[in-house]
């Protein structure tokens, strides 16, 4: 599917839209796993509007759609495995993660989001990795490009980083 | 107080300990933790301000950028914590910062504000601070209050009170030297007169690692090499240079100029794993070599007289001007003695994606240079047409200027 229908006029672009409601809700109906997955709408509402995203959500091909249009930024798969101790350096269009050992405490490290466009800003860190449920993190305001967050190691948001199949998406 | 030092925050919520200053990888931003956990105190934002140029004082004066503090008690607010933490930082550089559980041989108790000139400033319920430190004044090593002379009266009692003006003050106390020079935050393009050489000489080196103050290194990675005087009670000394202050005059102290001897180098480092790795000299010139993540530009007197310099790196052209707020630039200013070096370091901006041109400045001069003083005091806002006429015109007046236009690629 393309973007076409957002450039449609006021009638065209309301009936695209009704029409993709109601694609949603005949997939809900027709889809076993419906009582417990959230609709695409019900994703798309919680990406848009900054709340927490509802939980099941099944990570699919339409999952990373929907993020990679609603994210200011998205990494792609990795080519390799790493781990925080090792550092991460993910490269995206528009930004750089890294993880950075902390020299102060050796359990710890700095996950460095820098955008190339210091104006840019992002409020969470969605990471979707094969299975899982999306993990979610939430981000302070950037200053100067860049938003940074020490964590132990232990944390999930660093595990699911070493994952090189995780797609990681700034929201 | 002469050996090693705790150092200790008063809040009106009771003592709060620097457990341990830490470098940090100079890319990523200042940070003050609660005692060893990753909870980052809110106050984190304000002490990144503290030690970053141009709005900071502490990259300034020891030349890192980055630091990671651990406190055991939670600082919520306010701007009261700056006296404290600019000692400690000036303790942790002479290596007489009292970390973990390491013994101390005292501790220093302060509260007060710090601007960028280092005057120390009055904060807001002294009297709760003290009273809530009743216990660690009861026990334990002695304790030197320090806070403004504002506050003379109200530093607890069991404590040595210290009121101070300026921060200089209560390094002299601590035996500490004052910084020498600083940058273009605090520049006064005052005339700092006649040196005092023999001092000077005697100080052991220790106005030529103060040089390189201002974020502007002697050597990447030195930041921990003591700066000051080790173990002595030295109170300043008629003559002593202090910062931003004319230096007493003295007899015969007129430097020679020998500018043939001064040496301009740039040096070039480049990643290893996530830091900055160490500085190799490198041949300037347009062809730029890749994955360079700083540049480095470096004087050396190799004469036998003193030179007056203005050392300044800078990135170059659009990015310059784009980039202004993150200041890819440095500036070193003082009188480089004999076998001295003084650097300026920048970082290419790591966002852009094709070669940088970086600029290194060096003007050398016998004595004092009022118009090239008031040029490099506003240089930063300059841009790099500005600064090329600017060379032009001290070409004109035959002030030595030596100029390395030097391209690279930034590192990712």
């Amino acid at each position: 599917m393309t973007d076409r229908w957002r450039d449609l006029e006021d009638d065209g672009r309301r009936t695209a839209e009704t029409i993709f409601s109601a694609l949603d809700v005949a997939r809900g109906l027709t889809d076993c796993r419906a009582p417990s997955r959230p609709s695409v709408s019900a994703i798309w509402s919680a990406l848009a509007t900054g709340r927490a995203l509802p939980g099941g959500i099944v990570p699919d091909a339409d999952l990373d759609a929907l993020l990679a249009d609603a994210a200011s930024v998205a990494f792609p798969r990795q080519a390799a495995a790493a781990t925080p101790q090792d550092g991460i350096d993910r490269h995206a269009d528009g930004a750089r993660l890294r993880v950075v050992p902390s020299l102060g405490a050796p359990g710890q490290s700095y996950l460095a989001i820098s955008f190339d466009d210091p104006t840019a800003t992002a409020s969470r860190l969605i990471a979707v990795g094969d299975g899982a449920e999306p993990l979610v993190f939430a981000l302070p305001p950037p200053v100067d490009g860049m938003v940074q967050i020490l964590v132990d190691n232990s944390d999930p948001i660093l595990v699911a980083l070493a994952d090189a199949d995780a797609r990681l998406y700034l929201v | 107080m002469s050996g090693r030092l705790r150092v200790v925050i008063a809040t009106t919520a009771g003592p709060s300990t620097v457990r341990r200053i830490t470098a940090e990888d100079p890319a990523l931003r200042s940070v003050v933790c609660l005692a060893g956990t990753a909870t980052a105190l809110p106050i984190s934002g304000d002490y990144d301000a503290f030690v970053r140029r141009p709005t900071g004082v502490v990259e300034r004066d020891t030349g890192q950028r980055v630091y990671r503090v651990d406190v055991d008690r939670p600082i919520d607010d306010g701007r009261s914590w700056q006296l404290g933490f600019y000692l400690a930082h000036q303790l942790k550089l002479a290596d007489r910062l009292a970390e973990d559980d390491a013994p101390a041989e005292g501790i220093v108790w302060a509260t007060g504000t710090v601007d960028s000139d280092l005057k120390v400033g009055p904060v807001a319920r002294v009297v709760d601070k003290a009273r809530r430190s009743a216990a660690l004044l009861a026990t334990g090593p002695p304790v030197l209050a320090v806070a403004a002379v504002e506050h003379a009266d109200d530093l607890p009692a069991g404590a040595a009170p210290l009121a101070v003006r300026s921060v200089d003050e209560a390094l002299a106390h601590l035996g500490l030297v004052a910084p020498v020079v600083r940058g273009p935050v605090d520049w006064d393009p005052v005339d700092w007169g006649p040196v005092d050489w023999g001092r000077a000489g005697r100080g052991g080196g220790v106005l030529g690692v103060s040089l390189l103050l201002g974020g502007a290194a002697i050597v990447w990675g030195l930041w921990q090499t003591p700066r000051s005087q080790p173990a002595t009670e030295m109170p300043p000394a008629a003559g002593q240079l202090a910062a931003g202050q004319p230096a007493a005059p003295s007899a015969g102290s007129v430097p020679v100029f020998a500018p043939a001897r001064v040496s301009f180098d740039v040096l070039e480092s480049r990643p290893v794993g996530d830091a900055c790795g160490p500085a190799d000299v490198a041949d300037p010139g347009p062809q730029g070599p890749r994955e360079v993540c700083a540049v480095a530009f470096r004087a050396t007197n190799a004469g036998e007289r003193p030179v007056r310099i203005w050392l300044y790196g800078a990135v170059q052209g659009g990015v310059r001007e784009y980039a202004s707020r993150r200041r890819h630039t440095e500036l070193a200013v003082g009188i480089l003695a004999p076998g001295e070096a003084a650097e300026v370091r920048v970082q290419p901006p790591d966002w852009v994606r094709r070669s940088i041109d970086v600029r290194g400045l060096l003007v050398l001069a016998d004595g004092d240079r009022p118009q090239v003083a008031q040029a490099f005091g506003a240089i930063d806002l300059l841009s790099s047409a500005e600064i090329d006429a600017l060379v032009d015109g001290l070409h004109d007046q035959d002030v030595e200027v030596r100029e390395i236009l030097h391209r690279v690629i930034p590192a990712r």
